[in-house]
């Protein structure tokens, strides 16, 4: 029998739910907010739970990671009564079971729980071996970093081609490195070919290698990485930077581990284990025909996505020590200390540039502070430091526009009617006044920005600066859809 | 404004050492160079910020210095590196593949490869 949580604010669909679990001989429980969800997950275990989007405290599409990164790992299906492709994306990418759109009927509801009970019940009697798995320098313990930790323990028990994606300087191939190292290929060679930095004419002979006498200046033979890779390990950083033709090539190698060295007449094998990483959009080049179909599919017979550092800020604690210490026993200097002002900006800045930039800045930081004990606020770049100023004024309370100034609050008839029916009845207090103004502002931006950008949440996303879950919540929020007529 | 750096090590003389040198002074107006001839003196400025290093180049003209390379690699972890190997036999490569180095060549070799790709991985670098 299986514990199945259903988060939804709306009774009637709790009601529906629970008795259509308790029908096929399972526990069900309710939970109208997300505070009540997640205090009830972290509280007991689930092996389901049915999460609605749409919540008087927020967005349910934000606690999958932290539902799924509890120790019980429930599988969660999202139910939605604003369903669309965008939001789906966002569920699925976030690992979600399933993404079903209100209104539900037994009929729609019972094949995914059937099919994800039965899913639990066989992962339940597997016996999970207990594994040190190496980290190799993977720092954190965010739910986030623990899901790709076990797709890092997946892979190194398989010998299947690995896709590595994420924003630059996310640690891809500290994560190749860890897949390695966590496989029986352990004891042989991890070769790196970093496509970016391989000029076109270079790639092929430093691949394949080559024998005597194949081109100018080729005085004797040559073995090339896809060689030195046998039984080991293959990383293709930056994969997206290969050529067509190079594609072309290289998909051969991939699919039957054969190939040519430039000038032998005959093939030779190579046993290699692939391990390929971009921070591209591969699927986007394979519809602008700059990247192969058939090689992006042979790529990513399993695919680990790494957050940015902005996705598990939770872990930025843990990296400060880490490479606080690290640093400091380099440098052969006392170990730091740190006010609450710089732990702040660190926690509260981007990280566009993610944990390499987090490392780069805080050995810049604790080299400008050379003989100081603490870091602070004011030992952190100036881009950094203007970026949290900007920030903190960035909320509800204050709106600044490009330069600086407080914009016209557009819906000015609106505020002034809000203000003279006040006068005409009981003046408003503070809170529900500012309330007011700001919700007509918030709904006002957000109609001209879909206006703007005709419906496109990723431009919107890119021009309001908003992550796409909080845009998607916004807009729902003010009943404003994609396609909003000028 | 940060410069990036752009480090050579190689152990005493030779033609390679001084083909190698060539290359990288090449680069001055690209990165500021920085060239070692000790292991001491390398880990010594590997004791200081590494943010600003674009590129290591590592001469390993003996199987010695390889080792003597070997024996500092944990310096190198997060930079980026090309090292010339002293041959290309199966060991002294399985050796060399240990560093992660992002290109490798070998002193038999003209090294114009070295350049080509030093040039490359210059240009993507931003402090």
């Amino acid at each position: 029998m299986s514990n199945v949580l259903i988060i939804d604010d709306d009774k009637s669909t709790c009601k529906m739910l629970t008795r259509m679990i308790q029908k096929i001989g399972h526990k069900a429980y309710q939970a109208y907010t997300i505070a009540q969800g997640l205090e009830a997950a972290s509280s007991n275990s689930y092996d389901v739970i049915f999460l609605d989007v749409q919540l008087p405290d927020g967005n349910g599409l934000n606690i999958i990671p932290k539902l799924k990164g509890s120790s019980y790992s429930p599988h969660v299906i999202i139910i939605t009564g604003f369903g669309n492709p965008d939001g789906a994306e966002i569920a699925i990418k976030n690992g979600a079971w399933d993404y079903m759109q209100k209104p539900l009927s037994p009929k729609k509801l019972l094949p995914p729980l059937r099919s994800v009970l039965q899913y639990h019940e066989g992962l339940k009697n597997i016996p999970k071996p207990v594994v040190a798995l190496k980290r190799d320098g993977i720092i954190g313990s965010s739910p986030a970093i623990k899901t790709c930790l076990d797709s890092v323990a997946s892979a190194a028990n398989s010998h299947a081609n690995v896709l590595l994606t994420g924003e630059t300087g996310t640690g891809k191939e500290v994560f190749a490195k860890a897949i390695h190292n966590n496989s029986i290929r352990a004891n042989n060679n991890f070769v790196v070919v970093d496509c970016a930095a391989l000029p076109e004419t270079l790639v092929e002979s430093s691949l394949f290698g080559y024998k005597k006498g194949a081109f100018t200046g080729a005085n004797r033979d040559h073995t090339g990485l896809i060689r030195n890779a046998h039984n080991g390990t293959l990383f293709l950083d930056e994969v997206g930077e290969l050529t067509l033709q190079l594609q072309k090539t290289f998909l051969r190698v991939v699919q039957e581990r054969r190939f040519r060295p430039l000038g032998a007449t005959m093939e030779e094998e190579s046993n290699f284990r692939l391990l390929a990483a971009t921070n591209r959009d591969l699927n986007q080049m394979v519809k602008e025909g700059t990247f192969r179909q058939d090689l992006l599919y042979r790529l990513r017979s399993i695919t680990i996505d790494l957050p940015s550092l902005k996705q598990r800020p939770e872990d930025i604690k843990e990296l400060l020590f880490y490479y606080m210490r690290k640093f400091c026993d380099n440098y052969q200097i006392q170990i730091k200390g740190f006010s609450p002002d710089f732990l702040e900006a660190i926690c509260t800045y981007d990280w566009p540039g993610n944990v390499r930039e987090f490392i780069h800045t805080l050995e810049k930081s604790i080299i400008d502070a050379r003989h100081e004990p603490t870091l602070f606020h004011a030992h952190l770049p100036t881009h950094i430091r203007v970026q949290v100023a900007r920030s903190s004024f960035n909320t509800d309370e204050y709106a600044e526009n490009e330069d600086g100034i407080a914009p016209a609050i557009t819906g000015a008839s609106e505020i002034t009617s809000i203000v003279q029916g006040s006068l005409t009845k009981e003046f408003p207090s503070y809170k529900n006044y500012r309330n007011t103004v700001l919700n007509a502002a918030d709904k006002q931006y957000l109609q001209d920005l879909m206006k703007l950008t005709r419906g496109s949440i990723n431009e919107a996303c890119s021009i309001s600066g908003l992550g796409r879950s909080r845009l998607y919540s916004l807009t729902k929020k003010y009943g404003i859809s994609k396609s909003v007529k000028s | 404004m940060l410069n990036k750096a752009l480090i050579l090590y190689a152990n005493g003389t030779g033609e390679a050492a001084r083909r190698l040198e060539k290359i990288v002074l090449a680069k001055a107006e690209e990165a500021q160079t920085e060239i070692y001839s000790t292991i001491y003196d390398l880990c010594k400025r590997l004791r200081q910020p590494t943010y600003t290093i674009a590129v290591i180049v590592l001469l390993a003209k003996t199987p010695q210095d390889l080792r003597d390379i070997y024996s500092i690699r944990n310096f190198f972890q997060d930079l980026s590196i090309i090292l010339i190997l002293p041959d290309n036999e199966e060991y002294t490569v399985t050796k060399g593949l240990k560093l992660y180095p992002r290109f490798l060549s070998c002193v038999e070799n003209d090294l114009t490869d070295v350049a080509i790709v030093l040039g490359k991985m210059l240009s993507l670098f931003s402090v």
